[in-house]
């Protein structure tokens, strides 16, 4: 049997317990007596372990279970939650994560996964007095609970029926089959759910996680017919949750309801499969525009027709397949919580971290590549912005530093502003150390205005002195969180008072996978330019624009603008050749720092879609580009950000 | 000994094709025919057979609605659909009514044998 599929399943399921845990942790830290809470923890605790010994690991399940089993102490009024308590159950949640990632790719279990589940253990054996609940609270004592999720402790399957290619009906047959399994014991998983084989949708494997008495003999005979191509079978281990009633087929009504739901109206892909797609997608639109161009402007009526048509198919993909890779921020919201939760208990600092718009929606990709810069600025604010309590105090504070995540959806556009209320960055003391540093001269750095010294940090040379987090109270690695987020194809942007604290706000695309661009041409070379980030084209008189010391100047209506030459700024070459001063250069306009730049191209080739591929190492640190697309008959087009290209030059 | 079936089609050629298949093996007894819904739950509490093979199709009340009205009257009711090709979604909905299996048309001697005897033996 093909374990990999299970295992993708057991992988992103365990994860979501995970992170749903570490949330609930969280949660039950504010409202240590909150008992859903602690129902919620304890079944996720029972979750992981039951899936973790269907797949046999033996170890994780150990884990799991020691964790079920503190929350279930908790909630029982056995043991009082404590500090201590919840850092074993942080501890625990970390090594599982570990375990997972060590699982899915196939290596031995991390070394202090058996270290986590022996020190949970034997807290659990002898718990300090701190933990045991005093005799005068009779009124914490929980109510007892009914008894959990549970599959009882029959023997589980995993199976994996696939029907014949030339069976009639292949739905109703996948259902024929789900009955007798219901009829036979309990469905724990499948794949697609009966919700969906009902609705018709079967694509020929079923995939489906049972319990059941039935010897394995009489499964087969059961199961195999004419129509089944192939049956797979596996026993997996049993999973009897504590307290779980031997022999009970069938669970109560209550237990029954208190069990996460293990059916989906939903399919899980994996994200790969989605990326596959959109590459089929991006070649198809290569071979469209190749289609068009090759048959020319004269058409037969109906080929334009189906041209027409091909085009608004494509459309129509591409907006479901852009849909389909969305998902909402609060996706991956918990971890922020643990990363303040977890640093600040560590430097003896209390923060209160609070997380708005976590149902605004962003490419999976982009959401993917946010979470490691916005865990560095979380851990900056808690490291160097937030104030110990003391000196909050001293300085008229809360004692409790408060940092929040904020996204919002504009349009095509996500802005995240991340804030805290901590000593803030003091743009003097950047100036001084950019100076002492010889990164600047005096007269130069003095010349920047203070939202132009605030970005200093993001800097290469400059973030990586580690003095300066100690003068700025920001700033370790900023230049490897705004290299991450450009990369996106977002922009950073500081704000900060001294004193009263720090604002980043990021600026990101709603989608990175996909843009619609301008194809330029310069010296010969293809570039694109996104759309989005040109204001307007215009037709430029080379002859009539104002040279001076060395910058070329378009006099506008709206004032003068400064313009560059893609070709000088690509190759170092001379302006442009010599026919452009005789007929008008295409350039592009975008603003860049609240003013408006241009940009003088050979040719402007038309607007198309366009699929973007990332650069990778050592291309993407090259800040002028990002990333590449390809074109029709193969040709690349690296895809330009204009505001580095200008930065750049 | 054998197992006593109830047909119910709307079409005597059909009706006449599966009593011959079933009874041909031995194994089966046809105690009755129903060529509407409504009749099929009247003869299906007169007969009490051990296996209905019902069409989906059918005058007054359908296959569906028949499977459905005997399942109540029986939850244990053995119930197999006849069906056309193109009816899957008529099908699923008689196996979420209690159906417990399906053959379709056209079929063998050996395709119909072989579903009934799993159905009833399992």
């Amino acid at each position: 049997m093909d374990m990999r599929k299970y295992m993708d399943l057991f992988v992103s399921e365990t994860r979501e317990h995970l992170e749903e845990a570490a949330e609930a942790m969280v949660h039950l830290e504010q409202h240590p007596h909150d008992e859903e809470t602690l129902n919620l923890l304890f079944r996720h605790g029972h979750s992981i372990k039951g899936m973790a010994g269907s797949m046999g690991f033996e170890p994780i399940a150990r884990l799991s279970h020691a964790l079920e089993d503190l929350f279930d102490q908790v909630r029982n009024g056995h043991l009082r939650f404590t500090p201590e308590i919840a850092d074993h159950a942080f501890q625990a949640l970390d090594a599982l994560g570990d375990a997972i990632t060590a699982a899915e790719r196939g290596e031995d279990p991390p070394a202090n996964l058996e270290q986590c589940g022996t020190s949970l253990r034997s807290f659990l054996e002898s718990p300090p007095p701190a933990a045991q609940p005093s005799a005068s609270r009779p009124h914490e004592q929980a109510p007892s609970l009914p008894a959990p999720a549970i599959q009882g402790d029959l023997p589980a399957f995993n199976a994996e029926i696939k029907i014949a290619p030339n069976a009639a009906m292949p739905a109703a047959r996948a259902l024929v089959l789900f009955k007798k399994l219901e009829g036979m014991g309990r469905i724990l998983f499948s794949s697609p759910s009966k919700e969906a084989i009902l609705a018709g949708q079967f694509e020929g494997t079923l995939l489906v996680q049972f319990a059941t008495n039935s010897p394995e003999a009489s499964l087969r005979q059961e199961l195999e017919g004419p129509e089944v191509q192939s049956l797979a079978l596996a026993p997996c281990a049993p999973t009897a949750p504590p307290g779980a009633a031997k022999g009970s087929a069938s669970p109560s009504p209550a237990a029954r309801s208190a069990e996460p739901a293990v059916s989906t109206a939903t399919l899980r892909i994996r994200t790969e499969v989605l990326d596959r797609f959109l590459d089929h997608l991006g070649e198809l639109i290569i071979h469209e525009n190749r289609l068009k161009n090759s048959l020319g402007e004269e058409l037969p009526l109906d080929a334009e027709e189906a041209l027409e048509n091909l085009h608004k198919t494509l459309d129509r993909l591409q907006g479901d397949l852009m849909s389909l890779r969305m998902m909402p921020f609060e996706h991956i919201a918990p971890r922020f919580a643990r990363t303040v939760r977890n640093l600040g208990s560590n430097l003896g600092k209390r923060v209160a971290l609070t997380i708005d718009g976590r149902d605004v929606e962003l490419d999976r990709s982009i959401l993917e590549g946010i979470v490691d810069p916005i865990n560095h600025m979380l851990r900056n604010a808690v490291d160097h912005g937030i104030e110990t309590a003391q000196e909050r105090v001293a300085r008229g504070k809360p004692s409790v530093g408060r940092i929040s995540i904020c996204s919002t959806a504009h349009g095509d556009a996500v802005t995240l502003e991340i804030v805290d209320d901590g000593r803030g960055m003091d743009p003097q003391r950047i100036r001084q150390v950019a100076v002492e540093r010889q990164l600047l001269s005096r007269d130069e750095a003095d010349a920047l205005e203070d939202a132009e010294v605030l970005m200093l940090v993001t800097t290469p040379g400059f973030s990586t002195a580690e003095r300066l987090t100690e003068v700025s109270g920001r700033g370790v690695g900023m230049d490897v969180v705004r290299t991450r987020i450009e990369s996106l194809g977002g922009r950073l942007k500081i704000h900060s008072t001294p004193g009263k604290g720090t604002r980043i706000v990021l600026r990101l695309p709603l989608s990175i996978a996909m843009i619609h661009g301008f194809l330029v041409q310069a010296d010969g070379n293809l570039y694109a330019v996104p759309v989005s980030s040109v204001a307007r084209t215009v037709a430029v008189e080379l002859d009539s624009l104002e040279t001076e010391g060395g910058e070329m100047w378009l006099r506008t209506e709206e004032g003068r603008i400064q313009m560059h030459s893609l070709a000088a700024l690509m190759n170092g070459n001379g302006l442009a050749k010599e026919e452009h001063h005789k007929r008008p250069v295409p350039a592009l306009l975008f603003h860049c720092d609240d003013r408006t730049r241009g940009i003088l191209v050979d040719a402007v080739l038309g607007k198309r879609d366009m699929v973007v591929k990332p650069l990778h190492s050592p291309l993407e640190n090259l800040r002028e580009y990002s990333g590449a697309t390809i074109l029709e008959e193969g040709r690349i087009a690296l895809i330009l950000d204009l505001q580095n290209l200008i930065a750049g030059g | 000994m054998s197992y006593k079936v109830l047909i119910v089609d709307d079409a005597a050629f059909m009706r006449s094709m599966i009593a011959q298949i079933l009874e041909k093996s031995g194994d089966f007894e046809v105690v009755g025919y129903a060529t509407t819904g409504a009749e099929a739950l009247q003869r299906y509490q007169e007969l009490g057979p051990h296996l209905v093979t019902m069409d989906i199709i059918m005058p007054e009340m359908d296959g569906i609605e028949a499977t459905r009205a005997i399942i109540e009257h029986d939850p244990d009711a053995v119930i197999v659909m006849c069906s056309a090709l193109g009816q899957e979604a008529l099908v699923i909905e008689s196996l979420a009514a209690g159906a417990r299996d399906f053959i379709v048309k056209p079929f063998t001697a050996e395709k119909v044998l072989q579903m009934v005897h799993n159905v009833l033996e399992h």
